[in-house]
C-alpha cells in the first residue's frame, strides 16, 4: 500500500502539472496558434479492475500540424462561412480531429465571435446525409466542421447563444407573431414564477419539417432565474416539450 | 450555486492555486482508498466501461421479462418487440418456454428442454432483428446439471443471411464451435462449461469480408479466427436473426435444459466506434441509484430528450445490465473548451442492477457507477458530450448538495479527445459526439 501511496502521489502530482500546463496552454489569446484538444492521455498508473488483455485502449487520433493548417484554410477561404462571418469578428479557439469508426475522417474547429451575432441561414450541421434547417437565431459561437478527404467543409452548427438586452435587429417574424407570442411565452408558468418584471427575449427561431411555419424560443428572464418557452408559430400554442427552466451557474 | 460549485466545476480553469489544492485534496483522499478494485469491465478496450449509446433507443434487452408464455417471449414495451418464432421439432415434452427458476438478472428466462433420445430433437426459438451485418453478438447461455444427462444447447446467429456464427455446449461441458456445414470444433484450449453457471458468451471483430470472427466467454477470447459457416437457410434463420435451442444427440434420453437470457439483439460493439459515454462518476460508500438520485434529480425534459442506455458491468459477481434514462435538465453553463457560456442539456445517468440497486465491494462499499454529457440545448440537440465537463458539473452539484467529492481520482483508462461521428439512434442522422473525457471518474460519497 505504501507504495501505492507514493507511486499515486507522484502521479497526482504529474496530473496536477499537466493541469498546470493545461492552464497556461488555454489562455487564449488572438493571434497565437489555435489550440488543439488535449495534447495526450494522462499517465496510467492505477488501471482499476482486471484488464481482458494487454494495452492501454487510448486511441490516437491527433491532428497533424499540416491537417491543422489545410483545416483552417478551408474555413477561412469558404465562400459560405465568409458570408456567415462578414463584418463580425471571430477566433477559432480549438480544432481537433473528427472520427468515424477508427478513421480520423475531418477536423472539427470550435469558433468563437466577439459577443452575439445575429444569424439567418441554412445550416447543414451533419455530414455527409445533406440534411438542413433553416435557423435564425443568436450565436456567440459554433461548430464548423470540415472534411479533409475533400477539403471541403461539411458542416456548420451555430449554438444558440443569448440575446443582448438591446440589439437593431428587425424580428425574423412579423410584429404580430412576435407581440403575440411573446405574451404567450410571459403568461407560461414558468415564466410567471419568475416573479416581476420578466422579459422575453427572442433567441431563435428554427424551421423544420416539424414545424414548417417555424418554431420560436423566447428567453424569458428576471432576476429570479430564466427559462426557454417554445412556440410553434402555426399554431401559435406553447411546445411543452422544448419548453423547460434553464438553471444558469453564477458568471 | 454557490462558490463551491463554481471552485470545483471549473478548477482546472480558475489558475494555478485552485489547482495545487485539488492536487492536495486528491492526495488525501488517495491515502485511504480506491487503492485497487475487483471491478471488472468488458470491452475490447480492455477496462474501459462500456456503456452503450447515449440517448438511444438502438440496443433492446431481450430478457425474457415481457410476455405470457411460451409462444410469447418478447421484450419490455414501448421499445418494441423481438419477433420470437418458438418451435417444437420433437417428441415427449421437448419445450422452449419462458422460465421463471433460472434468470440471469430480473425473474425470467427462455428455456429449451429437450428429453427424447435421438438426434435433432429439438426446442428452439427464432428471432429475426435488423441489424445488418453486426460486429458484435452476445448472450448469456447456462445448461442444466442434472447427472447423466448430455442435452445440448446450440446457439446460432447471423446477420447478412450468407454466414452463420455458433456455438454449442457439448457432451462433457466444451464449449464448441462449428466451422463447416457438419462438424463442431473444441477451442483450443478446451474451453469447459460447468453446469448451473451463467456464462457470457459474445461474439466478437465479426469480419464479414473474412468470414471470421472470435468467440469470447466472461470477458475473455477463447478462440480466434472462427470461420462462419456458409449457408443460407439455417432451420429457418433465413435473413438475420438468433436461434437457439436445445437437443439431445447422444443417445442417452436427455431430459436436460438450456437457458439464454439477456441478449441485446440491436446494438453497437464493443469498440470505440461504439462507445459513447464513458463511465466519469462512482457513487460510494452507502449508494443506491435511487439515493443518488433523491441528490440529482429533475426527471427528464421528456421521452424524446431521455431515453434509456445501458451499461455492463461486473464486480466478480457476474455480468450486470442496467438500464436508465438518467436526469436530464437544461442549463446555461460555461463549456472550458468553448470558452463561452453555451446552453445545454446536463445529463447524468447511473447504474447498478435492478436487484439491489447498488454494487458493492470492500473498497467502496454500496457504490453505483454514472455516466455524464451534455447535450446541445436547442430543439435539435445537434451534438451531444463533453463528458469530462459534465462530469464536473455533476460533482460540483452533489458538492453544493453536502456530499463529499473526490475529483478524478479513479482511473478508468477510458480516456478520449476527439469528435466522433456516429448514427443518432432515434432520428437515423448522423450526428456529432464531442467526446472529452479525462479517463478519470469522480468519486462522491454518499452517506
Amino acid at each position: 500500500v505504501r507504495n501505492w501511496k507514493t507511486r499515486a502521489t507522484v502521479i497526482v502530482m504529474i496530473a496536477a502539472l499537466a493541469l498546470l500546463g493545461g492552464v497556461v496552454a488555454s489562455s487564449p489569446s488572438q493571434g497565437e496558434p489555435v489550440e488543439s484538444f488535449a495534447p495526450g492521455p494522462p499517465e496510467a498508473p492505477v488501471v482499476v479492475g482486471n484488464t481482458t488483455g494487454g494495452g492501454q485502449g487510448v486511441s490516437d487520433f491527433t491532428l497533424t500540424e499540416e491537417e491543422k493548417a489545410t483545416a483552417l484554410h478551408i474555413i477561412e477561404s469558404d465562400a459560405h462561412v465568409g458570408e456567415i462571418f462578414k463584418g463580425v469578428d471571430w477566433h477559432v479557439k480549438l480544432i481537433g480531429p473528427i472520427t468515424e469508426g477508427l478513421q480520423k475522417i475531418g477536423v472539427a474547429a470550435i469558433i468563437k465571435f466577439d459577443g452575439a451575432i445575429w444569424m439567418e441561414d441554412t445550416f447543414s450541421p451533419y455530414y455527409p446525409s445533406g440534411y438542413s434547417y433553416v435557423a435564425k437565431l443568436w450565436v456567440r459561437n459554433m461548430f464548423v466542421y470540415v472534411d479533409l478527404r475533400d477539403s471541403k467543409i461539411v458542416g456548420l452548427t451555430p449554438n444558440m447563444g443569448r440575446a443582448p438586452i438591446t440589439s437593431s435587429i428587425t424580428s425574423p417574424i412579423t410584429s404580430e407573431e412576435h407581440a403575440a407570442a411573446a405574451e404567450i411565452s410571459l403568461g407560461h408558468p414558468l415564466a410567471r414564477a419568475l416573479g416581476e418584471n420578466v422579459q422575453a427575449y427572442l433567441t431563435a427561431v428554427y424551421y423544420t419539417d416539424d414545424y414548417p411555419q417555424g418554431i420560436v424560443l423566447f428567453n424569458v428572464r428576471s432576476e429570479q432565474g430564466e427559462a426557454m418557452v417554445a412556440i410553434d408559430l402555426d399554431k401559435m400554442v406553447v411546445v411543452e416539450q422544448y419548453t423547460t427552466s434553464v438553471e444558469s451557474l453564477e458568471r | 450555486m454557490n462558490d463551491i460549485f463554481r471552485k470545483v466545476g471549473k478548477a482546472r480553469f480558475l489558475g494555478p492555486a485552485v489547482i495545487v489544492v485539488v492536487a492536495l485534496v486528491l492526495i488525501s483522499n488517495l491515502a485511504y482508498a480506491y487503492t485497487t478494485s475487483n471491478l471488472k469491465v468488458l470491452s475490447i478496450q480492455e477496462d474501459r466501461f462500456y456503456n452503450y449509446d447515449c440517448d438511444d433507443a438502438e440496443v433492446i434487452i431481450e430478457d425474457f421479462e415481457w410476455g405470457s408464455d411460451g409462444t410469447s417471449l418478447g421484450v419490455e414495451p414501448p421499445l418494441g418487440a423481438v419477433d420470437w418464432t418458438v418451435t417444437k421439432f420433437g417428441y415427449g415434452t421437448a419445450s422452449a418456454k419462458i422460465d421463471t427458476s433460472q434468470h440471469h438478472q430480473g425473474t425470467r428466462s427462455a428455456e429449451f428442454y429437450s428429453n427424447y433420445n435421438g438426434w435433432d430433437i429439438n426446442a428452439w426459438v427464432l428471432a429475426s432483428y435488423p441489424e445488418y451485418r453486426p460486429q458484435w453478438r452476445r448472450f448469456w447461455a447456462r445448461t442444466s446439471g442434472v447427472s447423466g444427462i448430455t442435452t445440448t444447447g446450440w446457439v446460432t446467429a447471423t446477420g447478412d443471411g450468407q454466414h452463420f456464427l455458433s456455438v454449442r455446449v457439448q457432451l462433457g461441458g466444451r464449449l464448441q464451435y462449428r466451422q463447416d456445414s457438419y462438424w463442431w470444433h473444441d477451442t483450443n484450449p478446451v474451453f469447459k462449461i460447468r453446469p448451473n453457471r451463467w456464462y457470457f458468451i459474445e461474439f466478437r471483430n465479426i469480419d464479414w469480408e473474412a468470414a471470421t470472427y472470435s468467440i469470447y466467454v466472461d470477458g475473455n477470447r477463447v478462440q480466434d479466427g472462427v470461420p462462419m459457416v456458409p449457408g443460407t437457410d439455417w432451420h429457418g434463420l433465413d435473413y438475420n436473426g438468433i436461434t437457439s435451442y436445445a437437443t439431445d444427440d447422444t443417445y442417452d434420453a436427455g431430459g436436460g435444459s438450456f437457458w439464454i437470457d439477456d441478449i441485446p439483439v440491436v446494438g453497437g460493439p464493443p469498440s470505440s466506434t461504439g462507445v459513447t459515454c464513458p463511465a466519469t462518476m462512482v457513487f460510494d460508500t452507502n449508494a443506491q441509484t435511487s439515493k443518488v438520485k433523491d441528490v440529482i434529480y429533475w426527471g427528464t425534459a421528456s421521452p424524446l430528450f431521455a431515453t434509456t442506455d445501458y451499461a455492463l458491468l461486473n464486480d466478480g459477481d457476474g455480468w450486470i445490465w442496467d438500464g436508465d434514462r438518467g436526469t436530464k435538465k437544461a442549463y446555461n453553463i460555461y463549456i472550458p473548451e468553448i470558452e463561452d457560456w453555451v446552453d445545454v442539456y446536463v445529463h447524468l445517468r447511473v447504474y447498478a442492477p435492478d436487484s439491489t440497486d447498488y454494487m458493492s465491494n470492500s473498497e467502496w462499499g454500496k457504490y453505483v457507477i454514472g455516466t455524464t454529457h451534455f447535450d446541445e440545448g436547442s430543439i435539435l440537440e445537434l451534438w451531444y458530450g463533453f463528458n469530462e465537463d459534465a462530469e464536473n458539473f455533476f460533482a460540483g452539484y452533489a458538492n453544493a448538495k453536502g456530499l463529499t467529492i473526490s475529483e478524478d481520482i479513479i482511473y478508468f483508462n477510458n480516456y478520449e479527445n476527439r469528435v466522433e461521428l456516429i448514427i443518432h439512434p432515434i432520428w437515423g442522422i448522423p450526428t456529432y459526439y464531442y467526446w472529452f473525457n479525462d479517463g478519470y471518474a469522480t468519486v462522491v460519497n454518499v452517506p
